[in-house]
């Protein structure tokens, strides 16, 4: 045995050896292990053979299953060890029990290949060994932990020695979905990667859609020791409140407009579409809400000059949408407010509204399509609002809100640009949703780099079986037992998919369930009683005035 | 119960099944009684010189050239006296698969169970075993139960091999205690099953 792939001088032999080689499995890229110790077998635990070339192939386990057993009625009896009844017939071995372990092969590791499928199944005889830690650290993971571009996000569920690192690059320009059931730890997960992204070694640029205000606790970032550069860099956190955001309503298009009014008749729709082509023609400045009602009622005025029915239907409507406080004629949240390379800004949008934070979305992100997209084709100068002269990473939580499967929306068709383009701009989008079976399928598979948590519902099961090929079937199928905390990634950000156990958070979690049983019992602790009762006690009533000789003095 | 002779042994089949013919009272003074040979019964095989083997009664069959032979005759019952040979030509004869054997050390005696590697030479004496012998027979050199023959008997005890060896376990159960009763019951039960409700759909 010479070497693992320039992973250094090893001798495999020296490595745990826990089962012989049967033969090919059910498929061309499966083979059946044979063992009697079932101690070192778990469902997803890596383990290699040496291949033609003396180097080690690496697969795992996705199968055990019990060949030879005893027959079922000596397990009947609770009070006799199975063994001793065996024993008594004259089988006295130790591990009378033969396990047939499946594995599926992920391939030997190639520098520049990745995970190179051998074509071939091992020979019947060959010893199957547990990988070792020091092999899977060089073959799982594309960067070291500690190098520049790495985000490490936990470690193997199984090897708690073995980190799990994945390639930011990758992960922040070909997009990610973090898909998981309710408490099962999502926001926790992107916490963490928002985390490993802002460490000195990354600096990203990141902008957090964040509609229930659950990431604010990121901000400790600030003045955490472990984010602290040698350089003096520290990561900056900016939380935009809902009050503090801003859209300028020339920013707007038409349909972005049609969603914030509420329901419109078809003549009073075509009046508007008319209207809008015309303001937004018509001005070389940024136009205003005022610009629109006016030219509404240019078009649907009598000749007497009075006010026709659609007009003045369309002015009510257009002054609503001026007094909403997150539009704005003058005001804007632009790109470099948002952005700026180590800074994570965070929207909260909690409080607004799902069809006002549809349009806000789709705007800032449009916004940042097109900034991204002209800056890097050097048709927008330094000082213009829209230059954007760095890659950035925009988290959307909720994202079946924002593309949801079976109905139209504002922000499905940017986000659908900016997933099958962003790529070229370096504009990156991560996904987190939990009802991956209401996002839309086209644009989930356009993530190319998945975090599965724990669901349990069939139905989104059903629907990551279509559109999250690369975990694989087996890994798949650990969905519902998965517990908080364990996550399967998979994708072009590892090099083969992996259970992994997230990393505990630098950070505060902010997304917490509320302590409910613990506000109860609060309510009955004797200051708050006493608190109650001085609430709830009626006023003193007024003394009667006294009676000085009959007459009352007050 | 005192050692009793019930046979010899005429033939083998096989290296481990044997068959017995029983003596009859023109062969010896006391016969056995039907007791004595009984379906399940355990037999060792020993003769002057040495023990051979322990073996157990898997199947018997009688024996019989008169049968269908009705030709006329003078009288209605044939006379033992003036025609004994015919008479024993009658013969019982008794299937024995053998098990292991007994070992003497020490003043211990214990079973080995399993096939015998000496071939038992023919008109070897057999003899019904006693429950002490029997008791012995299924204790380990280290005085643990040992029941090893039940896959052997299961395979070479012919068609009623589950019965021989349910109707053994009945009677080898209550020689023991504790554990090593409860994991005889055990096999008696796995086999009451298969007799009974597994018959029912194969």
């Amino acid at each position: 045995m010479s070497s693992w792939n320039g992973h250094g001088e090893k001798n495999p032999l020296a490595a745990t050896v826990i089962g012989t080689v049967k033969g090919p499995g059910e498929t061309a890229n499966r083979y059946i292990f044979i063992t009697s110790a079932p101690e070192a077998v778990k469902a997803g635990e890596f383990v290699t053979y040496l291949g033609g070339e003396g180097q080690p192939v690496l697969g795992k386990i996705i199968q055990i299953e019990l060949l030879d057993h005893l027959p079922d009625r000596i397990f009947a009896d609770v009070e006799i060890d199975p063994r001793a009844v065996a024993a008594l017939i004259g089988f006295s071995e130790p591990n009378p029990e033969i396990y047939g372990v499946t594995v599926e092969i992920v391939g030997y590791f190639h520098p520049a290949l990745g995970f190179v499928n051998p074509r071939q199944a091992p020979r019947p005889g060959a010893k199957v060994f547990l990988a070792e830690d020091e092999l899977l650290r060089a073959v799982l993971n594309r960067k070291a932990a500690d190098s520049q571009g790495a985000a490490r996000l936990g470690d193997l569920l199984l090897r708690p020695t073995v980190p799990v690192v994945l390639d930011v690059k990758e992960l922040v320009s070909t997009h990610l979905a973090i898909l998981a059931g309710t408490g099962s730890g999502k926001s926790y997960t992107a916490g963490v990667l928002i985390e490993e992204l802002l460490l000195p070694k990354n600096r990203a640029a990141v902008l957090i859609f964040d509609p229930h205000g659950e990431y604010g606790t990121l901000a400790e970032m600030q003045a955490h020791p472990a984010f602290r550069g040698e350089d003096g860099y520290s990561p900056k956190v900016q939380v935009i409140t809902p009050d503090q955001i801003k859209i300028r309503i020339s920013s707007l298009n038409f349909y972005d407009i049609l969603t914030l009014l509420p329901d419109m008749t078809d003549r009073q729709k075509s009046f508007l579409e008319k209207a809008f082509s015309r303001t937004v023609q018509g001005s070389s400045y940024r136009w205003t809400i005022r610009d629109l009602i006016e030219t509404v009622n240019d078009l649907d005025s009598s000749q007497d000059g009075s006010q026709g029915s659609s007009a003045a239907a369309l002015e009510w409507k257009l002054e609503q949408l001026e007094r909403s406080p997150y539009f704005s004629n003058h005001e804007h949240l632009a790109p470099k407010d948002l952005f700026a390379p180590g800074q994570v800004t965070i929207l909260q949008m909690n409080e607004i509204s799902q069809e006002e934070q549809q349009v806000i979305a789709a705007a800032i992100l449009r916004q940042a399509n097109h900034a991204r997209m002209n800056t890097h084709k050097g048709k927008i100068q330094e000082h213009e609002e829209n230059y954007l002269p760095f890659p950035v990473f925009i988290l959307v939580e909720e994202a079946h809100r924002f593309a949801p499967a079976h109905e139209e929306s504002r922000c499905k068709k940017v986000l659908r640009t900016i997933l099958s383009e962003g790529r070229k701009f370096g504009l990156g989008v991560g996904l987190i949703t939990q009802r991956p079976g209401k996002l839309d399928s086209d644009i989930l598979s356009q993530c190319m780099s998945q975090f599965l948590m724990r669901i349990v519902n069939p139905i989104d099961q059903e629907n990551l079986r279509h559109s999250v090929e690369a975990a694989g079937r087996d890994l798949l199928q650990e969905l519902p037992a998965l517990t908080k905390g364990q996550v399967i990634v998979s994708g072009v950000c590892i090099n083969t998919p992996v259970l992994c156990k997230v990393r505990p958070r630098l950070t505060k979690h902010g997304g917490d369930t509320l302590d409910i049983l613990g506000i109860w019992h609060q309510h009955f602790q004797p200051h708050h009683r006493h608190e109650q009762r001085l609430k709830q006690a009626t006023p003193t009533p007024r003394r009667d005035p006294e009676l000085v000789d009959g007459v009352g003095i007050d | 119960m005192a050692e009793k002779r019930i046979g010899k042994v005429v033939k083998s089949n096989n290296h481990c099944d044997y068959v017995v013919e029983l003596d009859d009272r023109l062969a010896v003074k006391d016969p056995p009684t039907v007791e004595d040979y009984a379906f399940g019964t355990f037999v060792k095989l020993e003769s002057e010189q040495r023990h051979w083997a322990v073996g157990v009664i898997y199947n018997t069959q009688l024996f019989n050239p008169s049968f269908l032979n009705t030709g006329p005759r003078l009288s209605s019952d044939p006379s033992p006296f003036f025609a004994p040979d015919l008479q024993s030509e009658m013969r019982t004869l008794l299937g024995v698969v053998l098990l292991g054997s007994l070992e003497s050390s020490s003043g211990q005696t214990y079973g080995i169970q399993g096939i015998p590697r000496v071939v038992v030479p023919i008109h070897t004496l057999v003899y019904r075993m006693s429950e002490e012998e029997i008791y012995q027979f299924h204790q380990d050199r280290l005085s643990r139960t040992q029941f090893a023959y039940y896959g052997l008997l299961l395979n070479y005890g012919g068609v009623f091999a589950p019965h021989v060896l349910r109707q053994i376990l009945d009677q080898v159960s209550p020689m023991f205690y504790g554990q090593q009763r409860r994991a005889l019951e055990i096999l008696s039960r796995e086999l009451a099953w298969k007799l009974t409700l597994g018959a029912m759909n194969p």
